[in-house]
């Protein structure tokens, strides 16, 4: 892979879009935002810099930004559809435990599940992924040790967790 | 064990993020308590689910939708002329950058054509509206599917009502771009004819047409078309009889030329 191989990013950014989205189709649109965006500030990336992690960060910071404005305009998670649209194909099927991990992911906040994502997904370390947020790696590693803790309750089906961390309407809600 | 094992360091643990003493403590510890030994477990567990859905086809479909691959290779070439760029000329603003080229070319504009290979925005705004319109028509422009030739062939005739003038979408098929679709962009200097065009490497190129009359009129009449760089993307310019032209793309700043200098040869023949 060459520096500037955009097409071998191309990949991963759809799939971290996707576990944020939820919604192949919004997945793929948050991507073609990001290419947009990035195409715009192609002077802005220094030469030396990671072009998997510039790409990933104008993602990243797209889908939160757009969560946001969804929120303010009371429509939550309306740029990606967090519902339907997005069912396994049969042949795809995946097995009932990774559905499991999968449903209970789908339950945490944006900024837990995102660095959950970017570290078991994609790889990433903690400092990598604080450069990337723009975050002190302290939180980072704040969110990923409470997002996995919320995702190895919600899997087990222990009530602790989903007291904690429920999602409704976009928004963190604590319900005691 | 030194000391209690904190929920950071589970989570670090699992990535293999500690260093390597207190590697060997948490899992000491974990030895030691059955609790924490099973929580442990399951974070592991987790995570190596999450990774073994990531590498599904669901997550990682093999296909790259054709829209996406465009902008793939586009992006691919912003960063290659940004990448061909001296380090100087990077560390500005891209307006200070064009600012700065127009600047160093102004003295040479007498030369003729030539020299004056750079936009002088400044000149007009209208005419730095349309380039900047121009750039945006480019960039935003979705990757519908290809129109049928009859509805190509529709949009051409109101288009040349509208402009009053025979629009045959210039032919650039000599130089490996072929005519995907025909449309029409509501833009702040008027309604744009714009035809998209590609090549087989996905490169796009994008050639808009304005009535706009104050672009019309800081242009000159069948002069060479100008070139200047936009977020990234060259854009060539000029005017062709009543019509003001400017085509976008990613290629570099001489090949968009040529390209326009083509496209304005054959624009209303």
């Amino acid at each position: 892979m060459t520096r500037l191989d955009v097409t071998a990013h191309l990949q991963r950014l759809r799939r971290y879009a996707r576990f944020l989205c939820r919604n192949a189709a919004d997945a793929d649109d948050l991507v073609q935002d990001t290419l947009v965006k990035a195409i715009a500030r192609a002077d802005q990336f220094r030469p030396e810099g990671d072009l998997r992690n510039w790409l990933f960060s104008i993602l990243h910071n797209t889908f939160v930004s757009g969560t946001r404005t969804a929120e303010r305009r009371s429509r939550p998670l309306d740029i990606c559809d967090n519902g339907d649209g997005f069912e396994p194909q049969p042949e795809q099927e995946v097995r009932l435990e990774l559905r499991r991990v999968l449903a209970a992911l789908d339950r945490l906040p944006v900024e837990q599940r995102s660095v959950i994502v970017l570290v078991s997904v994609e790889g990433m370390t903690t400092d990598e992924i604080a450069d990337l947020m723009q975050l002190p790696v302290g939180t980072v590693r704040s969110r990923l040790a409470r997002g996995r803790e919320a995702l190895r309750r919600l899997t087990r089906g222990d009530g602790a967790g989903t007291a904690s961390l429920r999602i409704v309407g976009g928004h963190d809600v604590q319900t005691g | 064990m030194s000391r209690q094992v904190e929920d950071w360091e589970l989570s670090a643990y699992v990535d293999g993020e500690l260093p390597s003493h207190r590697m060997e403590e948490v899992r000491a510890a974990a030895e030691l308590d059955a609790r924490l030994r099973r929580r442990l477990d399951q974070l592991l567990a987790d995570h190596h689910a999450l990774g073994e859905l990531g590498d599904s086809e669901q997550f990682q479909p093999r296909e790259i939708p054709p829209r996406l691959a465009r902008y793939g290779a586009d992006l691919a070439n912003a960063l290659r002329a940004s990448d061909r760029r001296p380090a100087s000329s990077q560390l500005l603003p891209a307006p200070l950058t064009v600012w700065r080229q127009v600047a160093g070319l102004a003295a040479a504009a007498a030369l003729g054509w030539g020299a004056a290979s750079w936009a002088a925005p400044q000149q007009d705004d209208a005419l730095s509206s349309f380039i900047d319109e121009a750039a945006e028509v480019h960039r935003v422009a979705s990757v519908a599917p290809t129109f049928s030739r009859e509805a190509s062939a529709s949009v051409i005739e109101s288009l040349t009502r509208l402009f009053a003038h025979k629009l045959t979408p210039p032919d650039l098929s000599s130089e490996g771009f072929s005519l995907d679709r025909v449309d029409v962009a509501a833009t702040d200097t008027g309604p744009a004819a714009v035809f998209y065009y590609t090549d087989p490497e996905a490169r796009r190129l994008s050639l808009i047409l304005s009535l706009d009359t104050p672009t019309i009129d800081s242009l000159d009449d069948g002069a060479a078309p100008r070139v200047t760089t936009h977020d990234g993307l060259a854009v060539s310019f000029g005017r062709h009889r009543d019509v003001a032209y400017a085509l976008v793309g990613s290629l570099p700043e001489p090949n968009v030329r040529l390209l326009a200098s083509r496209a304005a040869a054959t624009l209303n023949n």
